[in-house]
């Protein structure tokens, strides 16, 4: 088997990521082979060698116990860098020197290395540009700042790089619209970039989540990001503005993948505006629980869900844009309370106000917003338009249909396979129309039939339109990218 | 031997051995052609003769002087043998008998009878070793060897093996009181699985081609290279402390110096498999052996971690499309020998060796579903499976004896098991639009290779001293290489049209390897001194034994695999009117790859690697006390274990620029052991027994990194917190040895568990996620009886027609509770989510029953039949725990009828008949929910017939 941490180490020294390269001379796979390719031959003269070993012990054993076999030498050390698990003898342990400032070069250019835990505060500079190899950890009590226009890089090494910031950790990411801060893969620098190339943004937060018997309950996210979940609402896991992740949502199993923003049980003190995820391999925002708001968010190309809420998320959301394009995009929204425990509480139940949903209107089962596994939810000044089915709602939740709970209202759904799928009074609404105005994109608004959403709740901003971007006020615009 | 007589008899009136009978005419005729040369019988009794007291003396030998021919007596003292014709002497010997010569005549097709009395010469027989030429693997001396033992042992040898139609370990320790398996492979013993059992070969510790389990799965091991199987339920300090339940020590067949050569064949079928319809694929060109020739390997050229596969052509070599073929009977084969070489006046050499091959094709269908608290299915599959099994083995015994006093015995012991899959799920998923259909293929292949040396000495007069030692090299292999998945969604109810690959979650389509090697190296010593002993007319009588010696074992395991995902969106694309589910090569080739229609993307992460090493020394000493000799025995000891053992692992989230991770306990652990064994009699015996011992985390369970125990499975992760269990075990049994092969056995049993690792669920944002914690507190009691008796005697003592019928019963009443602590903040991690704070333990049944009815008849000089009913049952089990609010998931009752019917044919051809799960009982697990309950898996495995010949050349 390819020994990774030795080419690693052998990387570092040179300053180059070369363990794809080196790995090839010895495929990871050839443990796999090995076992059956060599019984045969090494392992029978092995053994022969193992009875002369044991029959040699009928003489020298008496009451010791067995000691004598011959031992392969190498490094036994599991801390070392090139601990070898198949030795017996100690022999040659190489250890990595700590740098403090450890860092790779890619195209002549230096990138500083960023891994594992942030004990303290630290500030990621605009001058620099920055490499995430497997997890960055913004522990407990810390804070990772983030200077406008700072590109941060996940590396193509095997690992799964992402940043998480952990419960009671705090990340103070601002940027402009004209210098926003770019989260992407490597590979856009070395390659080809893809979906799913690396892990994306986590956020653990300590407000309320509803997968517990108990009302204070913890859960483990996704790849081992880290522990989520708790009993303040009010919780403030930092500021993010004007930030763009690309290429994440990386799957790393069965119902097991990050998203480009995965929002953790996270508190209503938390700020986010200006958010993009853009051509993720899983969703583009997922909220697991919580009550944090989101204003000026765009989910482009993201191939599962592009915002997707479940167990128990009650936050806020404004001016929300879905932009899908290929076949494998799944629903523009997917809103669960729990698909275990429809009842569980507290009880999905967001405000949304100003989103389009823009499918790829390519035949894909998909829906514009699927509401299903018992989530309750106000929905107002939604356009929604080329996916299979436009606004599907599943039958557990027609309770919450009938008495008012969940509703999408002053919507315009057209151009859909079906616009309406067990919506029940939602679809017969008379605030809602099938028809809308013509987009550019996902650039287009419609007066016809809106509210303005801050009668209902001073956080959103005063409007008159249907839809989420204005064409003659593009706040899309320099920061985000498009299909 | 009277050849046309018997093809010529008449079907005898016993109507249930009609169409049997005249089956096995046919086959004997055919078969009597194949016969060697004319020859003789010589058969008869041997009795002893101690002051008029005429009785029949089992485990002589009788021997024609000058030839290698010869044979054992049974129990009655009888014996039988072939002989080509001649004038003979008779060699009969016995220690502490005079021995005889008896001059004979062996004629063709006659047999020589001769009935032969034995005068004792007045010394000793107390300390004869008999056990230790005799043959274990008899019922009846099996029962001896337990009467006689001072621990808790049971046993059930190669020939209730046989006659209860047992083909492996697994499927024969289910036979004995207090165990049953879980999916026919991992034992449960009094309700407690894996981590609470051991397992050893010729008593040294066995390892395990299983990450996951401990003990090996027992169904790797074929009962024809099984003398027998010993289970001790009560500690003593001779054993590694980490059991509670059970210590399952599997003997290999020893040569004993019998001259034998044996060649087997057979064959059969299963009622839902065997001519239907069959879906494979073109695996390996050695699958047949149940071994992979390396065609499945990753092909050279296939980037490491994260790279795409690139270049002009497709790597992969191995395809995806199913091929369908007819079903075959299942074959088996095997070939047994020994012999013996006299080196000197005192050395012998015993030689024995046997090989064998067994296959099957398995067909099961059923469903598989995931619910939740609304009694609704998240995931409800229809389910097929198509399993091609194969089973090797070989085994070679070597031992020898120089004179009376010394023994070295060598045996290497290879094992062989693969299971070559084809599995096909479909049906909905919550988490798509679209139904699925996915379709698997799977190749495991489980090697272990174990050799040992095996040593005993005595010394003394008397051999007042005996030193035993040994040691054990072995390797196990368990590897997966090549599983290959594709996952296809189709619009609901359209099974047959527009699949289209599933292109959302693309890990989903993919191929997998992964590989396990573990080397094991173990070694004992010990001594067995009478400090104290006392001489009686019968010889020498222990007053004070004691027992000491030191034990080492050393475990390396390393374990990996890597994963290729397949992104099939482009050939989706291409493919709008939907691709062929059984043509997926038409869609992934060569060719499409160089259109880029998909790509290839290795995803193994840093978790995909980890390696263990456990090093276990310990010493013990202990002592047995003839407080009443001959009546009151009292024992005692300690075992000292000195354990350490460690992973070395990376999380998911781990870089590789950082050094790996290290989860490590080390222990120290005095574990004492009392008893006392009173013989109330010759044939009752009453035994008590109370011990302390331990339970240690797994490897994987003591290292906090994510893991799925399969694909597509529930996710695990370890615990670095975790600690050794302590279990306090209590027994008390009643024994009685009615007759010969007779038994009827009572006991109780209470077990305190302590801190007992648990397996928990946790809160998690998606799927399942278990942990384990040491947590609360556990309690285990039981019951057990067994009775071994023989019914001839209902039927009038001089009936030679029923004087061979026998019952068997064994039964288990158990209850156990299971109190776990929750939510438990010891670590800033997840919350528990179990649904119930006490429940029975997983696996543990609160009856287990086993019966057999055995009928033996005698037809002649030349016909011996046996026909034997075998009946299992066990009550409704926990298979997991429930979390979230649903219930704990119950394992129903499944009842095993098997007939097993076994005819000797003279003394060179053996027939037998299997039907085995005659019932074809519906395996099905329930699951409660607050809204009723839901079947959450449902199938049936078919009723197997099977027919055997074996043919004695020697």
């Amino acid at each position: 088997m390819c020994d990774r941490s030795l080419n690693t180490a052998v990387a570092i020294v040179n300053g180059i990521i070369k363990f794809v390269e080196r790995c090839d001379k010895t495929p990871s796979g050839s443990l796999r082979q090995k076992p059956e390719t060599t019984l045969g031959s090494m392992k029978l003269l092995r053994h022969i060698n193992t009875n002369l070993a044991l029959v040699t012990l009928i003489v020298a054993i008496g009451a010791a116990p067995l000691t004598s076999c011959k031992k392969k030498e190498g490094c036994t050390d599991p801390t070392a860098m090139n601990y070898d698990p198949d030795a017996d003898k100690d022999c040659c342990c190489e250890h990595l020197t700590p740098e403090s400032e450890p860092t790779q070069t890619f195209n002549g250019e230096t990138y500083y290395v960023l891994s594992g835990s942030v004990g303290s505060s630290r500030t990621l500079v605009q001058s620099r540009k920055y490499l995430i190899s497997g997890g960055l950890f913004v522990a407990s009590g810390a804070t990772l700042t983030i200077e406008q226009g700072t590109r941060i890089y996940a590396a193509d090494d095997g690992t799964t790089p992402f940043l998480s910031v952990q419960r009671g950790g705090r990340i103070n990411a601002v940027g402009t619209a004209n210098a926003p801060i770019v989260f992407t893969t490597i590979k856009t620098v070395t390659g080809v970039p893809g979906r799913g190339d690396w892990g994306g943004i986590v956020i653990n937060g300590k407000a309320r989540i509803n997968t517990c018997p108990s009302n204070d309950c913890s859960a483990e996210g996704e790849g081992g990001t880290g522990t989520y979940g708790g009993s303040n609402d009010y919780d403030d896991s930092g500021t993010m503005k004007y930030v763009r992740v690309e290429y994440a949502g990386k799957i790393l199993g069965t119902d097991n993948e990050l998203n480009g923003f995965s929002l953790n049980g996270v508190g209503s003190g938390t700020v986010l505006e200006h958010l993009q995820a853009y051509k993720g391999s899983d969703d583009g925002f997922e909220f697991f629980g919580g009550t944090v708001n989101l204003k000026w968010a765009v989910s482009t190309g993201n191939s599962d869900d592009s915002f997707d809420w479940t167990h128990g998320w009650r936050g806020k959301g404004q001016f929300w844009v879905v932009h899908q394009d290929v076949a494998t995009c799944d629903n523009g929204f997917e809103g669960d309370n729990w698909e275990t425990d429809y009842n569980a509480t507290p009880v999905s139940s967001p405000m949304i106000s100003n989103f389009i949903l823009v499918g790829a209107d390519d035949g894909s089962a998909n829906s514009g917003a699927r509401l299903r596994h018992g989530t309750k939810g106000k929905l107002w000044n939604g356009l929604v338009t080329g996916f299979s089915k436009g606004i599907r709602v599943g039958t557990e939740c027609d309770a919450f249909v009938a008495d008012g709970t969940l509703f999408v209202k002053n919507s315009g759904v057209f151009g859909n396979g079906a616009d309406w799928d067990n919506a029940g009074s939602i679809g017969s609404d008379p605030t809602n129309t099938t028809s809308g105005p013509s987009l550019s994109g996902y650039l287009g608004t419609d007066t016809n039939g809106a509210v303005d959403p801050s009668i209902v709740d001073p956080w959103f901003s005063s409007v008159n339109y249907k839809g989420a971007v204005d064409p003659t006020n593009d706040w899309t615009a320099n920061w985000s990218v498009r299909l | 031997m009277d050849r046309p007589d018997l093809c010529n008899a008449k079907a005898p009136k016993l109507s249930a051995f009609a169409m049997y009978r005249t089956l096995l005419v046919v086959l004997v005729c055919t078969f009597s052609l194949l016969a060697t040369a004319q020859r003789g019988i010589v058969a008869g009794t041997i009795s002893s003769n101690e002051n008029g007291k005429i009785e029949p003396m089992p485990f002589v030998n009788v021997a024609l002087k000058g030839t290698n021919t010869g044979a054992t007596t049974d129990l009655d003292g009888k014996f039988s043998f072939i002989a080509d014709p001649g004038n003979y002497v008779l060699l009969v010997s016995f220690v502490g008998y005079e021995g005889v010569e008896e001059p004979l005549t062996v004629t063709t097709d006659k047999t020589t009878l001769l009935d032969l009395q034995l005068k004792g010469q007045g010394i000793d027989l107390g300390e004869v070793e008999v056990v230790h030429t005799v043959n274990r693997e008899r019922e009846a001396v099996l029962l001896m060897e337990r009467k006689e033992s001072t621990d808790l042992v049971q046993n059930i040898g190669a020939q209730e093996l046989k006659k209860k139609g047992a083909n492996d370990v697994a499927e024969g320790v289910q036979k004995m009181v207090g165990l049953s398996t879980v999916g026919g492979r991992y034992i449960v013993v009094r309700g407690l699985g894996d981590r609470y059992n051991a397992a050893y070969l010729n008593g040294l510790p066995l390892p395990s081609p299983d990450p996951d389990a401990k003990v090996a799965p027992l169904d790797i091991f074929p009962t024809s290279v099984v003398g027998s199987i010993n289970v001790t339920k009560g500690f003593t300090p001779e054993f590694y402390g980490d059991f509670s339940g059970g210590a399952v020590d599997i003997r290999t067949k020893r040569a004993t110096g019998e001259n034998v050569l044996q060649v087997s064949v057979g064959g059969g079928m299963n009622s839902r498999t065997t001519f239907k319809n069959f879906t494979s694929y073109n695996g390996g060109g050695q699958d047949f052996w149940g071994r992979e020739d390396g065609s499945r390997a990753i092909p050279a050229g296939v980037l490491g971690q994260g790279a795409t596969i690139d270049g002009e052509r497709l790597k992969f070599n191995t395809n995806f499309n199913p091929v369908v073929r007819t079903a075959s009977p299942d074959l088996n084969f095997g070939l047994y020998g020994g012999t013996s070489f006299t080196l000197g006046t005192n050395t012998k050499l015993n030689f024995l060796a046997t090989a064998n091959y067994r296959n099957e094709n398995r067909y099961r269908k059923g469903t598989v579903k995931v619910i939740n608290t609304e009694n609704i299915a998240l995931i409800d599959y229809d389910q097929e499976s198509w399993q091609f099994n194969t089973q090797s083995s070989a085994l070679a015994a070597l031992s020898l004896d120089l004179g009376t006093s010394h023994t070295i015995g060598f045996t290497s012991t290879w094992v062989n098991t693969s299971s070559d899959e084809v599995r096909q799920s479909y049906g909905e998923h919550f988490d798509y639009q679209d139904d699925v259909f996915a379709r698997r293929f799977t190749f495991r292949q489980n090697t272990m290779w174990i050799n040992q040396v095996v040593g005993e000495h005595r010394f003394g007069r008397r051999d007042r001293l005996k030193i035993d030692w040994a040691g054990s090299m072995s390797t196990a292999d368990a590897n997966e290489p090549d599983r290959r998945q594709l996952v296809y969604l189709y619009p609901p109810g359209s099974a047959n049209e527009n699949h289209q690959f599933n292109a959302i979650d693309r890990l989903e389509n993919q191929r997998w390897y992964s590989a396990l090697n573990e080397e094991e190296t173990s070694a004992r010593a010990g001594i067995t001194y009478r400090i104290l002993e006392k001489e009686t007319e019968d010889g020498v009588q222990p007053i004070l034994l004691v027992r000491t010696g030191v034990q080492t074992k050393r475990k390396k395991r390393i374990f990996g695999y890597d994963v290729f995902s397949y992104d099939l969106g482009g050939v989706n694309a291409n493919n709008p009117s939907g691709v062929d589910v059984d043509r997926p090569d038409t869609y992934i080739n060569d060719n499409t790859y160089q259109q880029s229609q998909f790509s290839i993307q290795n995803v193994t992460g840093p978790e995909a690697d980890h390696n263990i090493k456990q090093e276990i020394d310990a010493a013990y000493v202990s002592a047995e006390f003839d407080v009443v000799p001959s009546k009151v025995k009292l024992m005692g000891g300690v075992r000292m274990e000195d354990a350490k053992q460690f992973i070395v692992y990376r999380k998911q989230s781990d870089s590789y620029l950082s050094p790996r991770r290290v989860a490590r306990i080390n222990s120290t652990d005095f574990l004492p052991f009392a008893g006392v064994k009173m013989d109330l009699n010759e044939k009752n015996v009453l035994r008590a027994n109370a011990s302390k011992t331990i339970s240690r985390p797994g490897f994987r369970e003591m290292a906090p990194f994510e893991y799925t125990e399969y694909f597509a499975g529930v996710k695990n992760v370890g615990n670095p917190n975790l600690q050794n269990g302590q279990i306090y075990n209590a027994d008390l049994r009643f024994e009685q040895f009615p007759n010969v092969g007779e038994l009827f056995a009572v006991g109780v049993f209470g077990k305190q568990l302590i801190d007992p690792i648990e397996k928990i669920a946790l809160a998690t944002a998606s799927g399942q996620l278990q942990s384990f914690r040491n947590t609360g507190t556990a309690q285990v009691v039981g019951i057990e009886l067994e009775l071994v008796k023989n019914l001839g005697g209902l039927f009038g003592k001089d009936s030679t027609v029923w004087n061979d019928l026998s019952v068997g019963v064994n039964t288990t009443f158990l209850h156990s509770e299971l109190t776990i602590d929750r939510p438990i903040a010891e670590y800033d991690g997840p919350t528990t989510v179990l649904t119930n704070a006490t429940r029975p333990l997983q696996g543990a049944s609160p009856y287990l029953v086993n019966a057999d009815l055995s009928y033996g008849l005698k037809l002649g000089d030349h016909l011996k039949g046996t026909l034997t009913l075998a009946y299992n049952i066990f009550g409704r089990r926990i298979f997991s725990a429930g979390a979230n609010g649903l219930g704990d998931q119950y394992e129903l009752p499944v009842g095993m009828l098997n007939v097993i019917a076994r005819t000797e044919i003279g003394d060179r051809w053996q027939v037998n008949l299997n039907l085995r799960n005659v019932l074809d009982t519906r395996s099905r697990i329930e699951q409660e929910t607050p809204n009723g309950s839901t079947l959450i898996n449902d199938y049936r495995s078919g009723t197997n017939v099977s027919i055997g010949l074996t043919y004695s050349i020697l």
